[in-house]
């Protein structure tokens, strides 16, 4: 009966230990949908992931002002850009050093969620669709148009070598 | 409606099962009383423990069981309950509403007991269940602000529907307090195994449950009548 009990003590303490709090919590409850840079080889027609040396500038049209998200980055092969709780459609400038400067539209939906009264209420979205100005990016590929705070990859920007 | 058509059907042929050899054991008499799955009775209970969390949370429950004594060994539990929550989060205004039955099926085992002696009065035992609710919920919230882009969103959703089951794991204690009147309580470590969540939302209270979590702990505090069979 003793070395039963304790067996059974034995099995069920573990559980004590992981007994989670079920948080996602984040501090401001904004997810952002993750680009990444790639370039197609010409010849054999095998995308890589490429890497700028030049600084790179990236800002949001909000309210018909351009405003900066990121300023001067190097060696940049991805971004992490928030997206509008009521647009439908955002526009984004994006500077590639002194090379050119590209402007995507990025339309999506937006997903209001109630996670749990201890994390309130987070802002998702739904890319429906992504165009650019094509200067220097060649297109553009929506890979995980849900975003939430996961950190997927949801789109590939494919730069014109 | 798959799962609890199922569960019902399984209770019934667990009953008729039972039955079944409760009657064989009335024809055989002695050559069946080692039997570790005899038939000794039945027991009805009801947690009080539900009742008095209200006190503590904003959310209260209320549950029947019905068990099956098998050789003062093995006890197969129904337990039916019901749950409900309305609540209001001061720190973001948020408003919650929901009330929906939940079940759980499952087994007791007798730690005490022992073939071949006669049954204890009093004894632990583990428990086993898996469980399930599906809770109509309603939420509304206050706006929230857009910090990069301006504008506000809010949500207020009525009638979403969700799907909740887990497993319990645990022990407990049952002691007999006069005649056929018993009581007991019990401690249980609860794990998600399955939610089905809205488009815009997943349920927070959970009925039987508890609040929305991979993992919790529960407790229950029953009285209990025994309906003794021999």
């Amino acid at each position: 009966m003793k070395k039963r009990t304790f067996i059974l003590l034995a099995l069920l303490l573990p559980l004590l230990v992981c007994c989670d709090n079920g948080g996602d919590c984040k501090i401001n409850n904004v997810s952002y949908y993750r680009a990444k840079f790639y370039t197609i080889d010409s010849g054999t027609g095998l995308e890589d992931k490429t890497q700028f040396a030049e600084p790179i500038n990236v800002s949001l049209v909000v309210n018909g002002k351009d405003s900066t998200v990121v300023n001067h980055l190097t060696d940049a092969t991805d971004l992490a850009l928030p997206m509008s709780y009521t647009n439908l459609c955002d526009t984004v400038l994006i500077e590639f050093g002194d090379i050119a400067t590209d402007t995507l539209f990025v339309h999506h939906t937006n997903i209001p969620y109630f996670i749990s009264m201890d994390c309130g209420v987070g802002m998702y979205h739904e890319i429906t669709e992504v165009n650019s100005t094509g200067q220097f990016i060649d297109s553009v590929a929506v890979i995980h148009s849900y975003i939430n705070f996961d950190s997927n990859e949801n789109i590939k920007i494919y730069i014109t070598e | 409606m798959r799962i609890s058509r199922y569960i019902l059907l399984s209770s019934m042929l667990l009953m008729l099962s039972v039955s079944a050899t409760a009657q064989q054991s009335t024809e055989k008499s002695d050559t069946v009383t080692e039997s570790l799955l005899d038939f000794r009775g039945v027991s009805l209970s009801t947690d009080v423990f539900g009742y008095a969390y209200s006190i503590l949370e904003d959310y209260t429950s209320g549950e029947a069981a019905l068990e099956l004594n098998l050789g003062n060994k093995y006890y197969p539990v129904v337990e039916v309950g019901y749950g409900s929550c309305n609540f209001t989060d001061e720190t973001f205004g948020i408003h919650y509403k929901s009330a929906a039955p939940y079940y759980r099926v499952g087994l007791n085992y007798n730690f005490s007991n022992k073939r071949g002696k006669a049954p204890k009065k009093s004894y632990i035992y583990a428990l086993g269940r898996f469980a399930f609710t599906r809770a109509d919920y309603d939420v509304k919230t206050p706006p929230v602000t857009d910090p990069v882009w301006g504008g506000e969103s809010s949500l207020d959703l009525k009638g979403v529907n969700g799907f909740y089951s887990w497993v319990e794991l645990g022990v407990g204690v049952n002691v007999k307090i006069w005649k056929h009147l018993r009581m007991g309580w019990s401690i249980r470590y609860k794990a998600r195994v399955n939610q089905v969540t809205g488009a815009n939302s997943r349920m927070w209270y959970i009925p039987g449950f508890g609040n929305s979590r991979h993992t919790t702990f529960g407790g229950t505090y029953s009285i209990i009548y025994e309906i003794p069979f021999k």
